[in-house]
């Protein structure tokens, strides 16, 4: 498919209006909110429950965050813990998400936290599938300090796979210039990774927070990998989701927003800066996650 | 809402525009899918011929008045070059501001104030990239800066010379938890929302410690999306009122002045 024919272009982009026009409604208190856009429904499939440690982010309370995602059209969201970062007795981290994610009605879809670098992972994992009932883990090796070389990591990937679960791997959280300097950690490398999944039959692996600028060095022994995964949050440039789908097929593009870290809209509106509107706008908002779900064996939303 | 962009970058290494009047327009019809009307742009000049050369920016400026708004590139150790390139391109030129980036030399030097005095004669907007990166061992905010990268409270101490001129400290410091503070009792110094990633909380700080009459929009494309900046504002909690001085009341005020000067209408 020709990449003009991916997109549909300004006059005739459903999303240009919708992702303008979502901001056009103001709250009883003055302070503008999002209203519902004409996109469709979306499924998100990066948020983060709990609080960011270093400060406190709008919208860090589940039930305020419920709210924000719905009024943007959001109708699912897959949420992972800022707790799971951090915290080591994941267990607890993951029963409290767990439960977070049921109170929201379902609204939010519980990815748990596995560290292949603590004791006894495969316990966790256990947990996270048969009594949480979760359709995915979400990793995070930097913050974890393990290397994508540890061999846990690939038969953690294995056990997730047999599972039929999904995989979300955070490649970074926050830009290393401004991280706290009790504590700076780098971006994830992803050079090994490719190799590795060839070797895990049935995985499905979500990258997020993986590309910043679509360049193909980088970008290409991980997409010839047909089950690895993109989300779009920390994507940048002008015109960026038409610099990525020149690369990634639109069938392996997720909307993740990375909310409430960032701020949703600035996913939103990369949408309506590309001019993505039919087909490749149905895949990336909703049919690929809903894909991605059915593979792992849950109801998709309507 | 009305929306002017400060911040845009070219040539850009993406686009597929020929001349610098192409690519424009082509930056133009991008910005206006999300409701981008007007942009400013930071061009290095000196070029001769090609793509970017110096009459490339002439024509492209001439062809998009009004709706595109330059400024001049300067390296403040080239202290007479600077001068000049202020005088011929703002002075007798068409730009309208004078953009001081991460490799201009830091600002607050008296040796550099030649540079300043002639900008502000003319009425240009001044434009100021500081960034505050964590760096060094051990690690420190500020200890990852290039040599000649200025950090917010640089321009702070410049700002003290001239309290009755504005002053833009580009990308909110860079870390504005840090950045916003720093800046915050130097009413002249206005706070420029571009080039960080939409971590959120940035717009509501700013205008919470400075005031939204001290907060301005820019993206830093091509470097950046458009979306992924303007996300910073339309999804701050904070008053419509607000958002409409930050996105483009707050440019334009700092605009006047020098389109007054040059007849031009925006």
């Amino acid at each position: 498919m020709s990449q003009l024919s991916r997109r549909t272009f300004l006059g005739s982009s459903l999303l240009t209006t919708a992702g303008i026009g979502a901001f056009a409604a103001a709250g009883e208190s003055g302070v503008q909110s999002s209203a519902a856009p004409a996109t469709g429904p979306i499924i998100d499939a990066h948020v983060y429950l709990s609080h960011w440690p270093f400060r406190r982010i709008p919208c860090d309370e589940t039930d305020e965050l419920v709210r924000r995602l719905r009024a943007s059209g959001v109708v699912e969201a897959w949420a992972g813990s800022f707790d799971g970062v951090f915290h080591r007795d994941v267990a607890a981290v993951n029963a409290r998400l767990a439960e977070q994610c049921r109170a929201s009605g379902g609204f939010f879809v519980p990815f748990g936290t596995v560290n292949p670098a603590l004791p006894d992972w495969e316990e966790d994992l256990r947990r996270c599938h048969e009594e949480f009932g979760m359709p995915g883990v979400r990793l995070h090796p930097n913050y974890h300090q393990y290397s994508l070389d540890l061999p846990d990591f690939a038969r953690l990937l294995r056990v997730a796979a047999e599972r039929g679960m999904i995989v979300q791997l955070a490649a970074w959280m926050e830009d290393e210039r401004h991280q706290h300097p009790l504590m700076p950690v780098a971006e994830v490398q992803l050079a090994p990774l490719a190799e590795i999944v060839d070797h895990v039959p049935g995985l499905r692996l979500v990258l997020l927070n993986a590309v910043r600028t679509p360049v193909t060095q980088a970008l290409e022994p991980l997409v010839k990998c047909e089950r690895i995964y993109f989300d779009l949050a920390k994507l940048e440039g002008m015109d960026c989701i038409a610099s990525l789908l020149d690369l990634v097929p639109d069938e392996r593009v997720l909307f993740g927003s990375y909310a409430p870290m960032f701020y949703f809209e600035s996913t939103l509106l990369k949408l309506a800066e590309s001019a993505v509107a039919g087909r490749p706008a149905e895949l990336i908002l909703r049919e690929n996650a809903r894909g991605l779900l059915r593979t792992a064996g849950r109801e998709v939303p309507s | 809402m009305r929306i002017w962009d400060l911040h845009c970058h070219l040539p850009g290494p993406r686009m597929t525009g020929r001349t610098l009047t192409e690519q424009m327009e082509q930056m133009l019809m991008i910005a206006e899918r999300v409701g981008i009307e007007k942009i400013g742009l930071f061009l290095r000049t000196g070029k001769q011929d090609g793509l970017g050369s110096d009459r490339e920016i002439r024509d492209a400026l001439r062809r998009f008045e009004g709706r595109v708004f330059g400024f001049v590139w300067c390296l403040l150790y080239e202290t007479q070059k600077s001068i000049d390139l202020v005088k011929r391109w703002v002075g007798d030129g068409p730009m309208i501001g004078m953009k001081l980036g991460g490799d201009s030399g830091i600002c607050n030097r008296s040796e550099y104030d030649p540079v300043f005095r002639q900008a502000i004669d003319l009425e240009a907007v001044i434009y100021v990239h500081t960034w505050i990166k964590l760096g060094g061992d051990p690690p420190r905010p500020g200890g990852g800066n290039l040599p000649t990268e200025p950090r917010p409270e640089h321009l702070v101490e410049l700002a003290a010379r001239y309290p009755d001129y504005p002053f833009i400290c580009g990308h909110a410091g860079g870390d504005w938890e840090l950045g916003i503070p720093a800046i915050r009792s130097s009413s002249n110094l206005l706070l420029e929302v571009s080039g960080g990633y939409p971590t959120a909380g940035l717009v509501e700080a700013g205008a919470r410690e400075l005031g939204a009459r001290r907060v301005i929009f820019g993206s830093d494309v091509t470097g950046r999306s458009f979306a992924s900046q303007l996300g910073k504002v339309h999804g701050a909690a904070i008053p419509q009122s607000d958002k409409e001085l930050i996105f483009r009341e707050n440019f334009r005020r700092l605009l006047e002045p020098i389109l007054r000067r040059k007849g031009i209408a925006a």
